[in-house]
């Protein structure tokens, strides 16, 4: 499964990326979604049976990615901790949605804001223990100021990596989808995007592309540079995306950007990469079950 | 095998400058950005493969790549001043990294070695020079302390305050992976401003420095631009090296000419580091 390079040098950047993110469908899922659903359901659910007992998974990129390339490494997980890394998305997210709706002008101010906000929610006690807010109220100023900074330049990456005004309808930002399976099913599903926008209609498309709601397009911000298996992370967001909303249109496609590198990935979504994304889980499933 | 160096033209330095003066330097001549050649930045990435191809094309190894950053290429090219191990300059310019992020990002510093150490501290990857300033005798600590005060106070009374317009981010990391991820090219840049290229240079990259002025500086900052324009498409229109000691600054547009030179040098050292690896038979 592969998806399409961008020219790295077309400019401007955000121009190109939005371009292709919202353009109208260019393939079909190709089979009925209920039994695709069902079938691919009943696989997720079979391979989590399979994990040693009393084992629950939720397979995420990270999961997905070390699983397939160095499964080794999941034998002792680092166990999670609030830093200015992981920190940073939330916040930026946040930020981002203040910027886009118009509430704040600059990735700065936003970032000041959410953080400030957050700061008071942990004052007043309505935060639970181990949450963002408390681990920010925590923080001495130098340390507050470097989480600030670190989800700045995560905000600026984001706003910068798109044409806005080129979306057509509002977008959601930081659209996340989990998938549970079925009662009993020890296999989650984390897709991550951090924008969710409408596809437009190509009226001279063919009439089984245009019936019906206009499928969305997922938009994921990665860190690095992309690996070997980017194209299956990608799918995995729509995986988990048409899992989890089993009734509306599957992602018409998931465009990656690695700010760091400059490179972006487009990868168009039908049922065969559904499936190739699923057989991937399973596999990274087994590899996983395999460590014993 | 010659060894680039770079262009000869002097950049713009300041005597220890105001904050207005600083804005200036940075922000440069607005009617002098250029337009992006279209061209440009696949080319240089071209020339790069290339060089990379021939020189340590023979031990590609993509499950290990070979990662350069600025201290590897200085250290290829020596004979470097680039420090290795930990020691109190070094210490001193971790701290003066974070207090700058701070400052740019709050615009205030309070007490800079607090400071400074809670922003080492938080980020979770400097327990070794933690543990070394912790263990550093009284007379050395307050030495660190005293120098780091001084540079802060350097930084508080001489940094602009960037307007939030200017998009200014901190500790952005640049990688550029070539021959398919076997070679990647690294940076992480003190400060960028500007908004991305729609088609004219339009960001500005600053490296913050703590000690003294040294020539290999000038070839750093014209590294980070080829990362910036390999990664954009798009040079920056000015690069510059901000040093904390004295609050000067130096600055320079980017040049096709300091392009070529940073992709030369680059390509040097691959040279040089290819034939090291030669020697031991390969990576290690």
């Amino acid at each position: 499964m592969t998806g399409t390079s961008l020219s790295p040098t077309r400019l401007p950047k955000a121009e190109a990326l939005t371009e292709v993110l919202v353009a109208a469908p260019s393939v079909e899922l190709g089979e009925a979604p209920d039994d695709l659903y069902r079938q691919l359901a009943a696989a997720l659910a079979g391979a989590g049976s399979q994990l040693p007992p009393a084992t629950a998974l939720r397979v995420d990129g990270y999961f997905l990615r070390t699983a397939l390339t160095a499964p080794e490494q999941l034998s002792s997980p680092d166990p999670f901790e609030w830093s200015p890394r992981t920190a940073r998305r939330l916040l930026g997210l946040a930020a981002v949605r203040a910027c886009v709706s118009g509430s704040e002008r600059t990735p700065a101010d936003a970032v000041e804001h959410v953080v400030s906000a957050a700061v008071e929610d942990a004052r007043r006690g309505s935060q639970r223990a181990g949450s963002l807010a408390g681990w920010l109220l925590s923080l001495a100023g130098g340390g507050r100021a470097v989480v600030r900074a670190e989800a700045v330049t995560w905000a600026t990456q984001l706003l910068a990596a798109l044409d806005w005004r080129g979306l057509g309808a509002p977008p959601i930002v930081g659209s996340d989808q989990w998938w549970d399976g079925p009662a009993g099913c020890r296999v989650a599903l984390r897709g991550r995007s951090e924008v969710r926008t409408p596809t437009r209609r190509d009226d001279r498309a063919p009439r089984s592309l245009t019936d019906g709601p206009t499928p969305s397009a997922l938009f994921t911000m990665l860190g690095g540079r992309p690996s070997p298996v980017a194209a299956l992370e990608l799918g995995l967001a729509a995986l988990a995306s048409f899992m989890a909303r089993p009734k509306e249109p599957s992602p018409a496609r998931v465009v990656g950007w690695w700010p760091q590198c400059g490179r972006a990935l487009v990868l168009p979504i039908d049922g065969p990469t559904l499936r190739n994304t699923a057989d991937a889980v399973i596999s990274a499933l087994r590899a996983y079950a395999a460590l014993g | 095998m010659t060894t680039a160096t770079s262009p000869k033209a002097i950049p713009t330095t300041s005597s220890p400058a105001g904050a207005s003066c600083v804005l200036g330097e940075l922000r440069g001549d607005l009617a002098r950005r250029p337009l992006v050649d279209a061209t440009l930045a696949g080319g240089l990435r071209e020339w790069l493969e290339d060089g990379v191809a021939e020189t340590v094309g023979s031990f590609y190894d993509r499950t290990r790549p070979l990662v350069v950053d600025k201290r590897a290429l200085g250290t290829a090219l020596g004979p470097a001043a680039h420090r290795s191990g930990l020691s109190i300059p070094l210490a001193r310019g971790a701290l003066i990294d974070v207090l700058f992020r701070q400052l740019v990002t709050t615009g205030r510093v309070d007490a800079p070695m607090e400071d400074g150490l809670d922003g080492l501290r938080v980020d979770g990857r400097h327990e070794a020079l933690l543990s070394y300033i912790e263990a550093l005798g009284a007379a050395d600590l307050a030495a660190l302390s005293e120098e780091v005060a001084e540079q802060a106070r350097v930084l508080v009374d001489r940094w602009p305050n960037l307007a939030s317009g200017w998009l200014p981010r901190t500790q952005e990391r640049i990688t550029i992976p070539l021959a398919g991820g076997a070679v990647v090219l690294c940076g992480v840049i003190d400060l960028v401003v500007g908004v991305p290229s729609s088609g004219r240079a339009s960001t500005g990259l600053v490296e913050v420095k703590s000690g003294r002025r040294m020539p290999e500086h000038r070839a750093d900052v014209h590294y980070y631009a080829l990362l910036e324009t390999l990664r954009s498409g798009a040079p920056p229109f000015r690069v510059a090296t901000y040093y904390c000691a004295t609050g000067e600054i130096d600055a320079e547009e980017v040049t096709e000419e300091v392009l070529i030179a940073s992709v030369q040098r680059t390509l040097d050292a691959l040279e040089r580091i290819a034939d090291g690896l030669a020697r031991v038979g390969g990576p290690q």
